[in-house]
């Protein structure tokens, strides 16, 4: 290589290392780590929301309601967060206060272990009929992916934030052997109804039969608010 | 001839990455989850690193790749030195998104890795377009 080239190719890669030290730098200052304050939990409207509404296990609504849409979701997954804050209170208002409408969470834990200790404190306020409350209210407190914010003090502030949950038998009931077989639950129906599951997804369906239409990516809420209501036309 | 092919070559490669980053720009912005071979692309697409203030990284990619395409279309005397750069930075950019996935997410997305070996293919090309001159060029 002549000595002119090779000027060339080192001012080039100088260059461009500065410009991928500087992008480096960037994206370790650029993104401030969410890690919410176990003290200052954020109620927001989420039990005022769900209040009088029938909850049984993992579902929320009247039993008899004509529609079931069942949630595919992971408690540290962003875009589950953000569906769970705009397009339920929605769905809660208009179809399943109403009981027009039933959902069903179906917890996965794949994002990392934050995940795992969210969903099953979850599926324990589920044994006490509380889990809509303490999954609405971890995607209201979520924090940034896998920074360990899902701490005892945090699973702590969350289930005390629920009224009517007794929070001491939740935390002591989440890491045991009552809470598994919801999550294998979840799990199998996720592999046996999606080849490749992104989250959120959703069944929508009938109450009580096969689920006729899937939604998946898309957290849009007119989405489903024309999903519904093509159902309740049928 | 040979200047033609190295500079289509650049031409190609940074149009698949730029079809690569584009899509997962649409995915970004569209809120939906990349189609993947793995679970690792949503993950990976949903992390805290695929934006920087808020840009996200993948729109990055996209504007750089449809950078290098311009430079095969101009005949500025600097067009090759830029492609270089970019080419290069895009390289040494996407090694280091290799390493957030292996050991700061712990996943990989397959469209992520896809577009790293777009651009390692594409920075030699564009550097071997950037140096190319005919023997009987002035030096």
């Amino acid at each position: 290589m002549k000595r002119e080239d090779l000027v060339r190719v080192l001012a080039i890669v100088g260059g461009a290392l500065v410009l991928v030290v500087a992008l480096v730098v960037a994206t370790r200052l650029g993104h401030h780590t969410n890690k919410p304050s176990a003290s200052a939990i954020q109620l927001d409207s989420v039990n005022e929301m769900l209040s009088g509404i029938p909850q049984k296990g993992i579902t929320l609504g009247n039993a008899n309601a004509r529609l079931t849409l069942v949630e595919f979701a992971d408690p540290q997954c962003p875009f589950c967060g953000e569906w769970g804050r705009t397009v339920l209170p929605t769905l809660v208002q208009n179809y399943i206060r109403s009981g027009k409408l039933r959902i069903e969470f179906r917890g996965l834990d794949f994002v990392g272990p934050d995940s795992v200790r969210l969903l099953r404190l979850a599926q324990a306020a589920g044994l006490q009929n509380k889990l809509w409350n303490v999954v609405e209210l971890e995607y209201e407190n979520q924090g940034t992916e896998n920074t360990g914010f899902a701490t005892d003090a945090f699973m702590k502030a969350i289930v005390q934030a629920v009224p009517g949950l007794d929070a001491g038998k939740a935390l002591s009931t989440w890491n045991t052997s009552a809470v598994v077989p919801m999550v294998n639950a979840a799990q199998k129906l996720a592999s046996q109804t999606f080849k490749q599951i992104s989250t959120p997804s959703f069944l929508l369906g009938p109450t009580g039969a096969k689920p006729t239409q899937t939604i998946t990516n898309t957290i849009d809420g007119q989405t489903f608010t024309d999903a519904i209501n093509a159902q309740l036309k049928k | 001839m040979i200047e033609r092919s190295l500079r289509f070559a650049v031409a190609v490669l940074a149009l698949i990455g730029a079809g690569i980053a584009g899509y997962l720009t649409y995915t970004h912005f569209n809120g939906s989850a990349p189609v993947c071979l793995t679970s690792g692309c949503e993950v990976v697409q949903k992390s805290r690193w695929s934006e920087i203030f808020g840009i996200p990284v993948a729109l990055l990619g996209l504007l750089t790749y449809l950078g290098i395409v311009a430079t095969t279309l101009v005949r500025h005397p600097l067009a090759k030195e830029v492609s270089a750069t970019l080419a290069v930075t895009a390289l040494g950019f996407n090694a280091y998104l290799l390493y957030v996935q292996a050991y700061d997410i712990g996943r990989y997305c397959t469209w992520c890795v896809s577009n790293e070996i777009v651009s390692a293919l594409l920075a030699p090309v564009a550097l071997a377009w950037l140096l190319w001159r005919p023997k009987d060029a002035p030096a």
